[in-house]
């Protein structure tokens, strides 16, 4: 884990950067600092790996205070991430990601399979691995930067703004890309962004910061988004915030009833008219369809997205109500297959009483 | 005799004031001058470079060499220091301090806009990552200025061997002796015979460089693409900056 | 030193000072003026950019000495002709602008140009009146660059014999005075000073538009 305990920033000129921050960044987690411009965030960063040096007060690396640690061996295992990756021009792709093995002396063709592994891991294929930074895309070069990070397995791991130089679709994947990764390799990871829904979506703890480097709440999203600590962070939350929190809320408990359904090509054995579920030959759920008499086709299916049980939430709930033709939304099984259905008023009152509860607790 | 004449005539191809030995001495001169420049400006343009103090030195060195008279220059230091030496070294000496006076600005110019060139992230990654500053200088700055400074240099040796034609003038070995003999023997054919060999010379080491670059910079910085157009006059000029004329 | 013999020479020394400013202004005027054609069809005609920027840079690196003896040759004019000089400072002024004169109106936004040709501008009036002003912080650059080089080039010629500043260096050298060398470097320093200054003004003149301490 990281800790920071008191730690200020000022400058010669007066200006405070950050003032007095305390907190911990647990292991294997990823805390993500998040803020307008002007609140420190990325000078917090950039203390963790000595790049500049606080004022006063620790910070310590798994119980090591940073200072008392040589700065270029402990960059070495921390692991550096920032937008617009930094790409060495003059080196191939692979040479970039094997960056810090050859500074550690590692062994070279240990160190070349590891990279062109983790290019695989970032989603790059192998053939990249001799191209040079100039012919990769913005996303590309990102990635390379991540893998690149990660070659010398580094315990820890600083991203400052990582994702915000490419497109918003392109963001999306390498967010969603990365967070597979982070679930296998747990790795402790600081972020900053100034993006409130990537901090929503990509940390499992968020530090808050107020312009001046104070600190204005600290917690789990869910948290954070049923009980803004003042009004500065619900501002910073923004509009959305209420259908934010229902991202953070399980349906496990919710009722489900069991509409009647019916397999594709089947004859459906109800009123004319009825709404039924329609079902793939493999008992996975397809959308709705009308009762006609005749067989069930594949023209006259609605599509509908299902929503996991297990694993959905208030939030994928909401919108598949609101975007199915009667207003319920159907529920499925870990696997994928049909578990009965929900009309939208349970899941209204569902999600206010989790919202309460959370608020409560 | 016309210029033909003189080229074939097989007594100007061997023994002392021959073709091949003035082009030799003309090279040797260019080459010890172009050495100790580099000596001299490589680590002061890393310096500048990596540090980002002293650019005004740069533009200032460069556009004063620009508009000093080489000729001028030569002969003052000449008179200066031949009666500290008697001797060959009397020019000799004088010679090679304005050969490399007039080097070290294109060189300088060249390694300190390779490494201001070099984008800010990429230095910060490095840093970030745990190189060391040695580490950063000769791993990552040195690399990536590599083209600007190969320009520097091509700069320099122009510079060098046009001036190295001048110093003749000053009873320097060289391919000038044939142009300054050939003058004062108002023999036009050994003029024109040393104007064309130095010619050829200086075309051959041009294309010389030109080869160099294509095989030795890495392909990462040399891509095709089109830049900027801003950024591509700033890097025009930076060439132009960067070549002193004799 | 002997200061007096600046004073007893002053007309010698103004002689060789115009003779000097001559030899360096026509021939950068005249390669000016044949640069802008020719960096406009490097620009129009990418094909021709890297032989055309590339074949004038070639010249530039034939050494200025060698230049001057072998153009006689290639003209049919006597050695000692300060024709030769100017045609050679021609060829200089040539290699460098045209790699400016063609960067330079690449530099030109092609939106501006597109909104030139739809409001009615002939090819002709879009270059001279918005495409050529535009690249004038370019050209201007390397005009400095062009100027001050051919100032120091001229004197080489004093080597072969044709009269300008440069004589003063080598009339110094053959009756050992310091004083004739010293005035000949401080005279054709002043000159580049001024010119250079001169040109810088000719900039904020031509491009209004521009905000100060740009050039």
């Amino acid at each position: 884990m990281i800790e920071f305990k008191n730690v200020i920033k000022t400058y010669d000129n007066g200006t405070t950067a950050v003032a007095d921050l305390s907190f911990t960044a647990p292991t294997g987690k990823i805390t993500v600092l998040v803020g307008p411009s002007g609140c420190g965030k990325t000078t917090t960063l950039r203390m963790v790996n000595r790049l500049i040096e606080q004022t006063s007060g620790t910070i310590s690396l798994s119980g090591e205070d940073n200072a008392r640690l040589d700065p270029i061996q402990m960059r070495r295992k921390v692991g550096y991430v920032i937008q617009n990756a930094g790409l060495f021009p003059h080196q191939t792709v692979l040479d970039n990601v094997c960056a810090v093995p050859y500074l550690n002396k590692a062994d070279k063709k240990e160190s070349r399979a590891r990279a062109l592994d983790l290019l695989e891991l970032v989603g790059l294929d192998r053939d990249y691995a001799s191209r040079y930074p100039w012919q990769l895309s913005g996303g590309q070069q990102q990635r390379v930067g991540v893998a690149r990070a990660l070659a010398a397995d580094p315990p820890y791991m600083l991203m400052d703004e990582p994702f915000s130089a490419v497109d918003p679709i392109v963001r999306k994947q390498l967010q969603a890309e990365f967070l597979k990764i982070q679930a296998d390799l747990a790795k402790t990871i600081v972020m900053v962004t100034h993006d409130i829904d990537e901090a929503l979506k990509l940390g499992d703890q968020i530090v808050v910061l107020k312009e001046g480097g104070i600190l204005a709440q600290i917690g789990a999203p869910a948290e954070i988004l049923a009980n803004p600590a003042d009004q500065f962070v619900a501002d910073f939350l923004g509009e959305s915030r209420g259908y934010h929190a229902l991202g953070f809320e399980s349906i496990a408990s919710i009722e489900s009833e069991i509409t009647p359904s019916v397999r594709l090509g089947d004859r459906a054995q109800a009123e004319p008219g009825t709404w039924l579920v329609a079902l793939h030959q493999s008992g996975k759920p397809l959308g709705w369809v009308r009762a006609n008499g005749g067989p069930v086709e594949q023209d006259a299916i609605i599509a509908a997205t299902a929503v996991s049980k297990s694993q959905g939430n208030y939030r994928e709930l909401l919108d598949a109500a609101l975007a199915s033709p009667n207003g319920r939304v159907i529920m499925t099984t870990s696997d994928g297959c049909y578990d009965g259905t929900v009309d939208s008023d349970t899941v209204i009152r569902s999600a206010f009483s989790a919202l309460e509860v959370e608020r409560a607790g | 005799m016309d210029i033909f004449g003189w080229l074939t005539d097989p007594a100007n191809w061997s023994g002392p004031g021959s073709i091949p030995f003035q082009a030799g001495m003309h090279l040797l001169y260019s080459l010890i001058a172009l050495l100790v420049a580099a000596v001299i400006a490589v680590p002061l343009g890393m310096f500048i470079g990596h540090t980002g103090k002293g650019e005004s030195l740069i533009m200032g060195s460069v556009n004063a060499m620009r508009a000093l008279p080489t000729l001028g220059l030569l002969i003052l230091l000449v008179l200066m220091i031949a009666p500290v030496f008697g001797s060959n070294l009397a020019f000799v000496i004088p010679s090679l301090i304005v050969l490399v006076l007039l080097a070290i600005p294109p060189i300088l110019s060249g390694v300190a806009s390779g490494i201001r060139a070099i984008d800010r992230s990429v230095i910060d990654a490095a840093r970030g990552m745990g190189f060391s500053t040695a580490q950063i200088v000769w791993k990552i700055e040195m690399p990536c200025a590599f083209p600007l400074t190969l320009s520097g240099v091509r700069g320099a040796t122009l510079q060098i061997v046009s001036t190295a034609t001048v110093a003749a003038y000053v009873s320097l070995d060289g391919l000038g002796r044939f142009i300054i003999d050939g003058r004062a023997a108002n023999d036009y054919a050994e003029m024109a015979g040393g104007a064309l060999v130095l010619a050829v010379l200086a075309v051959l080491l041009e294309l010389g460089f030109a080869g160099l670059g294509k095989l030795i910079v890495s392909p990462g910085l040399t891509r095709r693409i089109r830049v900027k157009p801003s950024a591509q006059i700033e890097e025009t000029e930076t060439k132009i900056m960067s070549v002193a004329r004799a | 030193m002997r200061l007096d013999w600046i004073i007893n020479n002053a007309g010698e020394i103004w002689d060789l000072t115009l003779s000097h400013l001559w030899l360096t202004l026509l021939p950068t005027l005249i390669g000016l003026i044949l640069s802008i054609p020719l960096g406009y069809l490097a620009f129009t005609y990418r094909r021709s950019y890297t032989f055309i920027v590339g074949g004038t840079s070639l010249f530039y690196t034939i050494p200025s000495l060698a230049l001057f003896i072998l153009l006689p040759k290639v003209m049919g004019t006597k050695i000692l002709d300060p024709i030769n000089i100017v045609v050679a400072l021609v060829i200089y002024t040539i290699a460098l602008l045209v790699r400016l004169v063609a960067d330079g109106l690449d530099s030109v936004s092609p939106d501006v140009v597109k909104a030139a040709q739809g409001i009615g501008f002939t090819r002709l009036q879009t270059f001279f009146k918005i495409q050529l002003p535009i690249s004038v912080p370019a050209i201007l650059s390397g005009l400095r660059v062009v100027v001050v080089s051919n100032i120091s080039i001229v004197t080489m010629a004093a080597v072969i014999g044709v009269a300008q500043l440069g004589s003063l260096f080598t009339m110094g050298f053959t009756r050992r005075l310091f004083v004739p060398i010293v005035v000949g470097l401080i005279v054709c320093l002043l000159l580049a000073l001024i010119l250079d200054r001169l040109l810088v003004l000719l900039g904020k003149v031509l491009t209004p538009w521009s905000q100060k301490g740009a050039l």
